[in-house]
Formats: structure tokens, C-alpha cells, sequence
């Protein structure tokens, strides 16, 4: 007998001892799974509430920034309670004015996409409108986003340029205006008065976090429409920040100091980056020289994934890490669970070892009655966390993205229930190989 | 006293091994439910806040970004005016109350270089009066544009004229200048009003509001508020119909409808705390039941000779129920800094997470019923082992 074929002989002989030993006790060994089962589960439930916001759905994304800018503050103090450095740089570095999205963009050849949001009253005409999120934009954000179109394309780079009165719809949208997205092609959508003609049909994953969108609201874009069609709507971002003093025009406020417009670009190489960078500079250290006031600093480009993680709410940042604990202290309450267990059969190891039966033999015996309890935990542990996703994205109705369990999520999970177990069992399963014969037999 | 606990601690100290796990597992368990009450109780601060206007009064009109033009402008205000039940109106250039827009710095002109967050509402000279808040000190606004030079007028809340003049008295306030926003523009107060409470980006409760008139309302105007005798459903629709009549398009709801939606996921944030303190509750639960069950029956030899020599039936009981206090006081003891340091974690992530002392008892309290509720039903059998148990084991 080869002696591997032996290791898994005596791996079969510990499982079935272990196996038998659980079953004599259904109860307890069901309360030792669903100890670990719940801490496995709020772990999940927390890790996925962070993972469904931060992941990237973009193949690219390493290849993608966000370009930002800032400005010499006058005011930067530290105060009791609230940073305002940090909330400063927080929310003016990542807008830009339309004057900077635009020069940036003519500073380089590689794709840039510029664009902002606005909630506006959007419908088919002759229907009663709808409040909806409309995403003014480059045509360039859909294919650097990969965004998927179920039918037709996005506008031309004609129609961008001439601020041409077309659009692209969610499939959401097509679906429910024009029962499909092929008959909403070639239709008309009425953004706030005005008839806009769609291009283009995209899917709309509200598991997927788009992120061109920093809100953490529900809502998702229904309509996307080129940029410079603000000027003919007359659309403001909902999201803003201007240094300039307000004069009242429309235009004054739209191309002057600003800042409201989110700049992606592609970079595809170290170098390219490095050579976009220098030129970035040399914009701004121009522009210093002007009279703009207060004046711009670079905010450097900042990675898809560092701005994807950024994105992510605090307080579900919390709850990964209190999830966390929980699962600490889930494992520590089935070392305990276990110890009881295992010592309450300290007088038949002391037997068996009084027979001879070495101590690795009962270690492995009960190791494997740890890592059985563990496999029972995952399984309870993924079943109560697809419960307690459905629960949150019940009770979170402000959630940027819809939570989900994916296959990768799940296998995580089952896997650190599995260590858990693991973990957990190492303790008790050592205590009870280390029983003396002699001591525990005199108590009998 | 500490006769009586003697024996006990010594048995304790004699058996560590047993009880360490048990004291880990307490610790780790008490300080998720700390933070998680923490947590709890920052959503429900949230919760339990008003915007301290009259909400069941208010009506929002036009939550989307089109410029309209001057005429219409006139010609919608004017009708909405002329409803039946409408008592005021005023055009606000920021979104008011939900947590979209982000509040800006403001400062005392001094040395102290003390900063906080404000929200600034710029709107018209009827801002004031259709929020229903009241006049403390001074005047409203001057519905006019500061000249080049001049300091801008400001309408500021109770709380926040006590940041600037760092006196109670809202007269204090008066006249003070200080700078506001990025821009740093420099304004005067020239009145206080009572305190109203909006939810920004960053900070969920500001406190600090500041009124000022800005010309950006008579042309880039979003939204209007009007108030109205009650803010039903009737209402809110006559209004639509009104604006929508007159080719403006606007979104329409009542302040009621939109704290709803606000509190929504403040209450589920709650819930979701709850879930958490009962999932480590019952998981602790469950651990120290099969704990005390061990105990009970690895003892049973020595519960028997104690029961033989004279012990009670009450005093075995009481013996493992106390036992438990004293190894769940040793993981709470343990737990205090773990607790404490977690939250200093957590407080470096998120401004507004407090722990107060108040959660470590409450969590201790929950700590200590769970588990004498878990140790009863071993501590009632070890209580019922007779005597004759030591007999037959010999």
C-alpha cells in the first residue's frame, strides 16, 4: 500500500469516526454550525456591502484616471469635530471647469471623457415626463466605461460636436417607453421640452457600480445626451463648485470658474502617463500666471481603483470591519463550543489512549470533526448571508449599487469557513490528544 | 465579601485553560456590540432629527436644473401664489434639506483659527418667513446684491452665531463678520434665527445655517419652496398641475415625503445594527450554554461531595450562576480597550461616530443577562445532581 493511498485510507477513517461522533449529538453539532454559519454570514453580508460598491466592472480599468485639480484655498485650519482640509480637497479635486476639461482634453490625443449629471423631466412626447437623472456627456465614456448596447451606437462624433439633439437610453427605459430597445431606436425622448432623437440602447446592471456617478443615490442615469446640449436645455449640474463671483448669466456660470465636470482619461503605458502629467503641469503653471483667482493647483491623476474604493461609504466601511469582529468572535465561540464537546469525551480518549492510540491519531480524529462542523457552517453561513443581503438591499434604500452575492464572494465565504473551522478546531483537538490516561481515569 | 468569592476565583484561576476561551470570546463579542450600538445610535441621532422647520407645511418645487426664463419664472410664482391655502413662497438657488449638496467652511474674522461647516441658502427675502423659522435678534436680509467692497448681509441660525460670537446670546451675533465658503467672501450678520438642522454629503446634522440674498436666484433659480396651511397630497398635485400648466417643468413633493425618504436608510442602517448585537447575542448565547453545560457535567463528582457535606440545592445554583458573572465580567473587563480601541478606528474613518460610556453598559448589561440567561438551565441541573451521585461514581 503506497503511502499516500494509506493517508487517505486514515483521512476517510478520521471523517467517518468524526462523522459518527456529530451524529450522535444533532443538536449540539447544529448549534456549533450555526455559530459559525452567522459569523460566516455577517462577515459576507458586510464584505459583499463593500465589494459590490468598490468593484470594477471595467477590464480596462488599470489603464483609466481621473484627472484632478485644486485650488490654493485661503482658509485651511483644523477644527474641532470636522476637517475642512480634507473635506476641501474631498470635493473640489475631483470637478473641474468646463475651461480646464476642455483645454486638458485638446492637450493630448488619448480618450478623455468629460461629463456631469442633472435630474430633469425626461418622457416620450405627449406622455406625462418623469424625473430622471440625465448624464450630459462625451461619447467616449461608453466604450471607456464598456458599456454594452443592446441596440444601436452611440452618437457620432459629428453629432457631439454640432451638440446635435440625440441620445441614448437605458434598456430599463427603451423597454418600458417602447416595449423594447430595437423600436426605441430612431425614436423620440423629450428631455425638458426638447425632442431628442436615440442613438443607442445600453444595459443597465444595477449590480454594477458605475463609476463615472460619485453619488451614492439609487437613481441611475436613464438618459445620456452630448455635453454641450446643456447649453441649449439650459441643464445645471446638481453637483458644483464656483470661486467666481455669481453674475447671474447662465453662460458666466456654465464656462467660468466652476467646477462640475468629472475628466476620465486612458493611459495606456507608464510613459504616456508621465508625458500627460508633464503636459497637465505645463497647463496649469500657464494658467497660474493668469489672473485666475484663486488660483489652480494639479490634483494629480488618481487610479479608477483608488477612486472606485474612495467611492465607498464610510459607514459600510465600518460595517466590513465590525463584520469582521463578529466572525472573530463567531470562531472563538466555536473554540469554546468545541472544548466543551471534546472534553466532555475526555474519559474514552483516555481509554484509547491507555490502548495505544497515539496522540496525532486523536488530534487528527477531532480536527476533522472541526473542519465537518465548519462544512455544515459554510453551508448554513451562505444561506443566511443571501438572506441577509436580500435584507439589506431591503433596508438601504440609498445604495449606490444593488448588493449581490456573486460566485466569487461565495466561494470566499465558504472558504474562510472552512480556515474558520480549521482555526477553531486546532485548540480543542489539541487540548484532548493531550490527556493524560492516568489522571483523567482516576477521576472516572 | 471577598471570603465568599474566594474559593470561587481560586477554582477559576486553578481552571484558566477552561475559562480563557470564554473571556476571549466575551471580549470580542462585547466590543462588536459596543460599536455596534455606537453605530446604532449615530443613525438613530440621524433618525430622531427635524429639520426644524415647519415640515408638515412645506412644499418643494423643481428638483431639476433648467434654466427657465425670467417671465416664466413671474408667471409661475404668481399662480402658485394664488392658490387656495398657499401662504408663502420663496426661490432658493440650493436644494434644501437632503443630502446632495455640501456644505460650505465658515469662520470668525479672529485668530483663533476656528472653522466649521455651514449650509448656505441663498434664496430670496421670503426664504425665512416659508421655512416658519423665527426671528431672534435683528432683521432679515437686505433683498439686494452687496456692492463691490461691501460686506454680504447674512441671516445666520442660533447654533451658528454661537460659534462666531462664542456667547449664548443670539444680540451677541449681531454685526459680527466672518468668511464663508472657499471663495472666502466676507460677511456680516445682520440677524439670528431659530436653529434648523440639514443633512449634507459629509455631515449629517448641520446645525448651521446661513441665509443670504444672491442674485443667482433671478436666473438660475431650481428650486422654489412654498408654504402652504398643510402639505398634503392635494396640495403638492395642485401645484404640479399649476407649474406644469405654465411649461415648468418641475419635480413637486413635500418636505414630509422627502425626510422619509432621507430616514429610510437611516432607520434600515439601524436595523442593521440590530441584526448584528442579536446575531453576536445569540451566538454568545449559545457558547456559554454549551460552556456552562460542560462545566456542569465535568463537575458533577464535585458537585455531588458539596451537596454530601451540607450544600443547598440554591447554593449550587447560585455557585455557577455567580461563576458565570464573574468569567463574563472578565471578558467585558477585557473587552473595555479592545472596545476602545476599535472606536478610535472608527472614529478616525467616520466624524461622527461617538462612543459614549452609555453603550459600554448597555452592552455589558446585555452581556450579562445573556448569559446568565444561558447558564440557568446548567446551573438548574447541577443544582439537582444528588448527593449519591459521589457514591456511585466511587
Amino acid at each position: 500500500m503506497s503511502p499516500a493511498f494509506r493517508a487517505l485510507m486514515m483521512v476517510g477513517y478520521h471523517l467517518r469516526h468524526a462523522a459518527r461522533s456529530l451524529a450522535r449529538n444533532p443538536m449540539f453539532t447544529f448549534v456549533m454550525e450555526l455559530s459559525l454559519g452567522l459569523g460566516v454570514a455577517l462577515w459576507t453580508v458586510a464584505r459583499t456591502a463593500v465589494d459590490s460598491q468598490a468593484s470594477i466592472a471595467v477590464a480596462n480599468y488599470e489603464n483609466i484616471y481621473l484627472v484632478e485639480m485644486h485650488r490654493d484655498v485661503v482658509v485651511r485650519v483644523p477644527t474641532e469635530g470636522h476637517d475642512p482640509e480634507r473635506f476641501w480637497d474631498h470635493v473640489s479635486s475631483f470637478l473641474l471647469t468646463h475651461r480646464d476639461a476642455s483645454a486638458i482634453t485638446s492637450l493630448s490625443e488619448r480618450p478623455h471623457t468629460i461629463s456631469f449629471f442633472s435630474p430633469m423631466l425626461v418622457g416620450k412626447p405627449g406622455a406625462s415626463p418623469a424625473n430622471l437623472r440625465v448624464r450630459f456627456t462625451t461619447g467616449a465614456l461608453f466604450s471607456m466605461f464598456e458599456r454594452t448596447f443592446t441596440a444601436g451606437a452611440p452618437w457620432s462624433d459629428t453629432e457631439e460636436a454640432d451638440a446635435a439633439p440625440v441620445c441614448v437610453l437605458s434598456h430599463e427605459l427603451a423597454e418600458k417607453w417602447f416595449g423594447g430597445s430595437a423600436h426605441a431606436i430612431g425614436s423620440s425622448v423629450r428631455v425638458s421640452g426638447h425632442d431628442f432623437r436615440v442613438t443607442g440602447v445600453i444595459l443597465d446592471d444595477r449590480a454594477e457600480r458605475k463609476l463615472y456617478d460619485f453619488t451614492a443615490f439609487p437613481e441611475t442615469d436613464g438618459v445620456y445626451v452630448p455635453l454641450e446640449t446643456m447649453r441649449v436645455l439650459g441643464a445645471r449640474p446638481l453637483t458644483y463648485y464656483t470661486w467666481g463671483g455669481p453674475t447671474g448669466r447662465f453662460d458666466d456660470f456654465i464656462d467660468g470658474e466652476t467646477a462640475y465636470l468629472q475628466t476620465f482619461v486612458e493611459l495606456p503605458t507608464r510613459a504616456a502617463r508621465a508625458a500627460y502629467e508633464e503636459k497637465v503641469a505645463g497647463y496649469i503653471a500657464a494658467e497660474r500666471e493668469t489672473n485666475r483667482s484663486p488660483k489652480l493647483a494639479y490634483g494629480g491623476l488618481r487610479p479608477l481603483e483608488r477612486w472606485s474604493s474612495m467611492l465607498t461609504a464610510t459607514p459600510f466601511k465600518l460595517f466590513q470591519l465590525f463584520g469582521a469582529i463578529a466572525f472573530v468572535a463567531c470562531i472563538f465561540n466555536l473554540v469554546r463550543l468545541l472544548v466543551a464537546k471534546f472534553s466532555a469525551r475526555a474519559g474514552e480518549v483516555a481509554i484509547r489512549r491507555a490502548l495505544g492510540a497515539p496522540r496525532i491519531t486523536i488530534f487528527m480524529q477531532h480536527l476533522m470533526e472541526a473542519e465537518l462542523v465548519s462544512c455544515g457552517g459554510a453551508v448554513l453561513g451562505l444561506i443566511l448571508a443571501a438572506a441577509g443581503i436580500a435584507f439589506l438591499n431591503a433596508v438601504i434604500p440609498d445604495r449606490p449599487v444593488d448588493f449581490s452575492l456573486d460566485v466569487s464572494r461565495a466561494l470566499v465565504a465558504a472558504s474562510s469557513a472552512v480556515v474558520a473551522g480549521l482555526v477553531a478546531g486546532v485548540y480543542p483537538a489539541w487540548r484532548i490528544c493531550n490527556v493524560q490516561p492516568a489522571t483523567v481515569l482516576r477521576r472516572q | 465579601m471577598i471570603g465568599h468569592y474566594g474559593p470561587m476565583l481560586r477554582a477559576l484561576a486553578h481552571n484558566r485553560r477552561d475559562y480563557r476561551v470564554l473571556v476571549f470570546a466575551t471580549a470580542i463579542g462585547f466590543t462588536v456590540v459596543v460599536q455596534a450600538l455606537a453605530f446604532a445610535s449615530l443613525f438613530l441621532r440621524n433618525l430622531e432629527a427635524t429639520y426644524g422647520v415647519d415640515e408638515d407645511r412645506i412644499v418643494i418645487v423643481g428638483a431639476e436644473a433648467v434654466k427657465p426664463e425670467a417671465s416664466q419664472i413671474a408667471d409661475v410664482a404668481g399662480a402658485i401664489r394664488a392658490l387656495p391655502g398657499v401662504e408663502d413662497f420663496a426661490w432658493v438657488a440650493r436644494k434644501p434639506f437632503r443630502y446632495t449638496e455640501f456644505g460650505e467652511p465658515v469662520a470668525p474674522i479672529d485668530d483663533s483659527g476656528r472653522v466649521q461647516l455651514a449650509w448656505p441658502a441663498v434664496g430670496d427675502e421670503h426664504l425665512i418667513g416659508t421655512l416658519g423659522l423665527t426671528l431672534l435678534a435683528g432683521r432679515n436680509y437686505a433683498p439686494r446684491r452687496a456692492e463691490n467692497g461691501a460686506d454680504v448681509e447674512a441671516v445666520v441660525t442660533r447654533s451658528l452665531a454661537t460659534f462666531l460670537s462664542g456667547k449664548e446670546s443670539p444680540d451677541d451675533a449681531l454685526g459680527l463678520r466672518f468668511l464663508n465658503g472657499i471663495d472666502t467672501r466676507v460677511m456680516r450678520v445682520v440677524g439670528v434665527v431659530s436653529d434648523m438642522s440639514v443633512q449634507t454629503s459629509f455631515v449629517p446634522d448641520v446645525r448651521n445655517t446661513l441665509f443670504t440674498y444672491s442674485p443667482l436666484v433671478e436666473s438660475l433659480r431650481r428650486y422654489a419652496l412654498v408654504r402652504v396651511a398643510k402639505a398634503d397630497d392635494g396640495i403638492v398635485a395642485k401645484i404640479a398641475e399649476t407649474t406644469r400648466a405654465r411649461g415648468y417643468w418641475a419635480d413637486v413633493t413635500s418636505l414630509v415625503e422627502l425626510h422619509k425618504l432621507t430616514s429610510a436608510t437611516s432607520l434600515g442602517a439601524v436595523r442593521v445594527q440590530v441584526v448584528v448585537i442579536l446575531v453576536v447575542l445569540f451566538v454568545g448565547l449559545i457558547g456559554n450554554f454549551g460552556a456552562a453545560s460542560f462545566l456542569v457535567a465535568e463537575r458533577s463528582r464535585t458537585i455531588g461531595i458539596r451537596r454530601a457535606l451540607g450544600a443547598s440545592r440554591t447554593q449550587i445554583m447560585r455557585y455557577f450562576l455567580e461563576e458565570n458573572i464573574v468569567v463574563t465580567t472578565g471578558g467585558i473587563v477585557m473587552g473595555i480597550p479592545l472596545a476602545l480601541a476599535v472606536a478610535r478606528a472608527a472614529e478616525a474613518m467616520q466624524n461622527n461616530f461617538i462612543l459614549h460610556w452609555q453603550h459600554m453598559g448597555i452592552a455589558a448589561l446585555l452581556f450579562y443577562c445573556t448569559s446568565l440567561w444561558a447558564a440557568h438551565a446548567p446551573a438548574l441541573k447541577a443544582s439537582r445532581i444528588p448527593p449519591s451521585v459521589v457514591s456511585q461514581a466511587a
